[in-house]
């Protein structure tokens, strides 16, 4: 793992001399944050016991630092491309736990495999070119091209080694090795092959020989025929004889991909080698003398040519080093001259003698991830590659548990798989950046019960963004744009606790910036009864303390929730039954203000009768009912409904002499501020007579009740 | 490893504690001046700005803590003074909406329990006493009871107070797993073993395990790291010996659980300076910071080994506060 440690600007002491601090009872303190990967730091007194306040004013700063690096903008265009190719292998995968369990290894599983891991491929490379490329750019490239190329040349090798054209994991690797190589590491150069062209005897420059043994190594065949070519023109005769032979020699050196079956192909090797075979007969005849030309010894080189045709691992071994190329190259040449049958389960065994002469660089990463892949050793490549790019190291496991590469047990300490472990710290490394927090949870909830747990964490302690500055009603219903995301992920991943969890979170938000009906909703999806029961308590303290006018402007906004509170079929009775009296009782006040008394004096008889009213607001419906009954233009109430109005009246009256005042009284005298039990029943005394003068009317019998 | 802000001048004296608030877009920061500053981050800019300050107590504040989103905007702290007092953010800043005096010294630390056992408090205090108080009218949050209050490591006879004030270490650390029941874990006074404590409902608090170093010392810092689906739990301690250490607590029968402690990691490298004042873990429990009197702050994760199937801890970086000499990008 790469340490790194930093020092925090402006410095507070010269380096090493914290301990100066320290004397002083100064010592350095931490908190990291929920939010990403960062933490703030800051000095703190040594031993708070002495603490005292200091004599004289020092003002301290709060340093905050990343210990990730975040994210730059063409990272994440990156990151969110790639997530699309994980997302199908995802689903791909859940899809073949449905399946029978060796569906994983068949044929179509591997193609869709195959063509997922060549997308990654292709996204790298594009990833890559656009690195590459000149552009003016908003802010510095965060990773090289060169860093893009290795992830590019590590996935391929991957690709190639692990994940072969399915009815092809038994064919021989060494063509496809060699391909891969000529794409990654282009030998030998244009530039050279131009230059050598240009000439009219090349074979005079010193480059020629090693460009042309290197185009042979390669397998280049144009390159090499051409230069071959060339000789001809050699004032060498003996030269020309060799070339003449050796080059239909290299026109027809059979290749893998030109034949349909490998018999054929096996057939073809064997005839062509005898024929190298024969021209190395007729290269040893050439007398020692002749071996010469003035610039060098020709046939020498030549000869190092026909070995490595003649499939000579210690003349393709010696060749490399001498030519610089590395163990790479040896193990691609090897497979294309030396054995050209090499089949992927037997290469560890040539990379392992290969690299006993020619180690990779252990500096380079890149080199040390190649190696691993070439030897088998994918967990040793996954631990390289997570040094060089943990998005390689996550996408890669990703791919070896379900080919099989990867032990899928769990780690008996960590609970991990190898898997889980390099997605984990991929994710990990995400939320250095919480607006990627979307991409974030996708890798950790793709890993098990720990990675479930871990995305849980991450997404309840995604900002809920309730707090908008004067938000009204409707624009809280833009603003919980996120609490609606968020649920509906944890449905998505089955994270119910999650989603009530959030709910109920948003739900105590809303109360507080007075978005009632929302809270209300929020808490009934989280079935937080209690939050419930809380948010109604707040909606009738709004009455009790702003009036009638603010709590009715309240109704409109609680009044859909009752509908919701019905559908949900959990919803405990009681907290239906408060809900509705909130929610009529404040309808009653808007109809009030909007004049339509019949209505709302209806209503208000009914709430009571049906006792839908809670016995401490009693005492302020029938002070409501007052001025309904000394409503002027028509009865409002029936004889029946006055009658009830006194019945819980009289009810109110015998309790409170009887010690249940309290519960009776304990609203109204809220209501009326500053008063007392006394001041309520005087009040309601009020009500009595108003009542008696109702009931009088409706004895005379001259106006007519409008029901 | 990268600087992203700096307030240059948060407080007019040393910054006890800085807590984040749920979200981490908010941070609370309490100070020997006696001021509380809440500083809210501007996600655009990556920079803080000041959103609240007062004078929150009559000496320094010790430390300060966030209440679950659930129960609104409300903080705990304590102080110098004795006394914790509640704050709630109301439209006009923070009110005050309760002070707790119960503690004969000076208050260390304050944390809120897990929010599945409601709005709770867990306090430590210089005289020895872990105490929890339990919120009555969370609409209100002015009446708090004193629900729990115990010594969990009774002084020794011979450790005067005024030593024990000077050489003690005093920290609480809740359980954040509700599967567990309430659980917490406390050190106080001078050399005693971590004590992990159960409470319920239905009886006086158990202490349930003790973690006992090879060497005792005091501890000064504890802090135990989320569950996270883990099959045992982490937590994590540091002390006056320089020493950070991670234990391994976990029990094999869930029904009549018998909880085992393991030690899985100790460094010592803030031993060079003596103390470790701080150790916390991040949201996900993977990784461990700790803070010391050497000047740095440290990072720990855990990597697996290969084959053995073991974790082993590792440093994972460091920050400090001294003139850059070079940057050091060593590999291990």
């Amino acid at each position: 793992m790469r340490v790194k440690n930093i020092d925090l600007v402006p410095p507070l002491v010269e380096a090493g001399k914290f301990h100066e601090l320290a004397q002083a009872g100064q010592t350095i303190s931490a908190s990291l944050s929920p939010y990403n990967n960062s933490l703030a730091v800051h000095i703190a007194p040594l031993e708070p016991s002495s603490s005292k306040p200091s004599a004289i004013v020092q003002e301290e700063a709060l340093y905050f630092a990343s210990y990730d690096d975040i994210p730059s903008s063409e990272r994440r265009l990156f990151i969110a491309d790639t997530l699309v190719i994980f997302s199908m292998f995802k689903t791909m995968l859940k899809g073949a736990k449905l399946r029978d369990s060796s569906w994983l290894q068949s044929r179509d599983a591997l193609e869709i495999i195959r063509k997922l891991s060549v997308d990654y491929v292709n996204f790298i490379k594009e990833c890559w070119i656009h690195a590459s490329q000149p552009l003016s750019r908003s802010e510095p490239l965060q990773f090289t091209a060169e860093h893009y190329r290795s992830v590019y040349s590590s996935f391929s090798l991957f690709v190639v080694l692990c994940i072969p054209e399915p009815g092809y994991e038994d064919a021989p690797v060494g063509e496809e090795l060699m391909e891969w190589l000529n794409i990654h590491f282009i030998e030998p150069s244009t530039e050279e092959g131009d230059q050598l062209s240009s000439l009219d005897s090349p074979w005079e420059d010193e480059n020629f020989w090693p460009y042309l043994t290197r185009s042979i190594l390669r397998g280049l065949s144009k390159a090499s025929l051409f230069f071959l070519n060339t000789l001809l023109q050699h004032p060498s005769e003996d030269i020309q004889d060799l070339v003449k032979t050796l080059l239909p020699l290299v026109e027809t050196h059979p290749r893998l991909p030109q034949f349909t079956a490998e018999r054929d192909f096996a057939y073809a090797s064997r005839k062509w080698k005898d024929k190298v075979k024969a021209l190395r007969v007729e290269m040893d005849r050439i007398p020692e003398e002749s071996r010469f030309d003035e610039f060098c010894n020709w046939w020498d080189s030549l000869s190092d040519i026909v070995g490595i045709l003649e499939g000579r691992g210690e003349v393709i071994q010696r060749v490399c080093q001498d030519l610089g190329a590395d163990w790479k190259e040896v193990c691609a040449a090897w497979g294309v001259f030396v054995d050209n049958r090499l089949r992927r389960q037997d290469l560890p065994d040539v990379v392992a003698d290969v690299l006993d002469n020619m180690p990779p660089d252990p500096t380079h990463l890149e080199d040390m991830i190649h190696s691993a892949l070439f030897s088998g050793r994918p967990e040793q490549a996954l631990k390289h590659a997570s040094e060089l790019d943990l998005w390689l190291s996550a996408h890669l496991a990703d791919i070896m548990e379900p080919l099989g590469l990867l032990d899928a047990e769990s780690n008996s300490e960590s609970g991990l798989s190898r898997r889980d472990e390099y997605v984990l710290s991929y994710a990990e490394y995400l939320h250095s950046d919480p607006t990627l927090w979307r991409i974030t949870i996708v890798y950790l909830y793709s890993c098990g019960k720990i990675g479930e747990e871990q995305g849980d964490e991450i997404l309840m302690r995604t900002p809920l963004r309730l707090d908008a500055p004067n938000s009204g009603e409707m624009q809280l219903d833009a603003v919980s744009e996120v609490v609606k995301e968020i649920s509906s992920i944890c449905r998505e991943h089955g994270r119910e606790l999650v989603r009530r969890a959030i709910c109920k979170i948003a739900s105590a938000t809303l109360v507080r910036s007075k978005a009632y009906g929302l809270a209300i909703s929020y808490s009934v999806s989280a079935e937080d009864w209690p939050g419930l029961g809380r948010i109604i308590d707040a909606v009738l303290e709004e009455y009790i303390q702003n009036g009638p006018v603010i709590f009715a402007s309240h109704a409109s906004k609680i009044a859909p929730s009752l509908e919701e509170v019905h559908a949900s079929s959990q919803t405990e009775a009681i907290f239906v039954h408060r809900l509705m009296f909130a929610v009529r009782y404040s309808q009653i006040h808007k109809m009030r203000l909007e004049q339509d008394f019949c209505t709302a004096a209806s209503d208000l008889v009914t709430l009571l009768r049906d006792e839908i009213a809670p016995r401490s607001w009693w005492p302020v419906l029938l002070c409501d009912s007052v001025e309904f009954l000394q409503y002027g233009p028509k009865l409002l109430f029936s004889s029946a409904d006055a009658i009830e109005l006194l019945r819980k009246l009289e009810e109110i009256s015998i309790r409170s002499s009887q010690g249940s005042a309290e519960d009776y009284l304990v609203v109204l005298i809220r209501t009326i501020k500053g008063a007392g039990i006394k001041e309520a029943l005087e009040r309601l005394k009020t009500v009595r007579l108003a009542i008696a003068r109702y009931l009088a009317r409706c004895t005379v019998g001259v106006e007519k009740h409008y029901g | 490893m990268l600087q992203t802000a700096l307030i240059p001048n948060a407080h007019n004296d040393l910054v006890t504690t800085a807590a984040y608030d749920y979200y981490g877009l908010r941070l609370a920061t309490c100070s020997l001046d006696q001021r509380i500053c809440i500083w809210s981050l501007d996600e655009q800019t990556s920079q803080w700005q000041l959103q609240d300050d007062w004078k929150a107590h009559d000496a320094p504040v010790a430390h300060i803590a966030w209440a679950h989103p659930e129960f609104g905007d409300v903080i705990a702290s304590a102080g110098f003074d004795r006394t914790v007092k509640i704050w709630e953010r109301s439209t006009g800043g923070w009110v005050e909406k309760a002070v707790l005096l119960d503690a004969r010294a000076s208050v260390r630390q304050v944390e809120f329990a897990p929010n599945a056992f409601g709005l709770r408090l867990a306090t430590i205090s210089t005289d020895g006493m872990l105490r929890v108080y339990d919120c009555l009218e969370q609409t209100r949050l002015d009446a708090w009871l004193l629900s729990e209050q115990l010594d969990p490591c009774p002084a020794t006879p011979d450790a005067a107070p005024s030593t024990r004030e000077a050489n003690g270490g005093w920290t609480i650390s809740w359980c954040k797993d509700r599967y567990w029941g309430q659980l917490i874990a406390c050190a106080s006074g001078i050399k005693a073993p971590v004590s992990i404590i159960q409470i319920s409902p239905s009886q006086s608090p158990q202490t349930i395990l003790k973690l006992e170093p090879p060497i005792p010392d005091t501890v000064t810092t504890l802090s135990w790291a989320p569950g996270c689906g883990r099959s045992y739990h982490l937590l994590a301690t540091g002390g006056r010996d320089g020493h950070v250490r991670i234990w391994k607590v976990f029990t094999d029968d869930e029904d009549a659980p018998s909880w085992t402690a393991q030690l899985v990691a100790d460094f010592d490298d803030h031993a060079q300076g003596g103390t470790v004042g701080k150790v916390e873990w991040n949201l996900t429990g993977t990784l461990l910071s700790s803070t010391g009197s050497d000047g740095r702050v440290r990072l720990w994760k855990a990597t697996s080994s290969s084959g053995l199937g073991g974790r082993i801890w590792r440093s994972a970086g460091s920050i400090g506060v001294e003139q850059q000499q070079q940057m050091d990008e060593s590999s291990v």
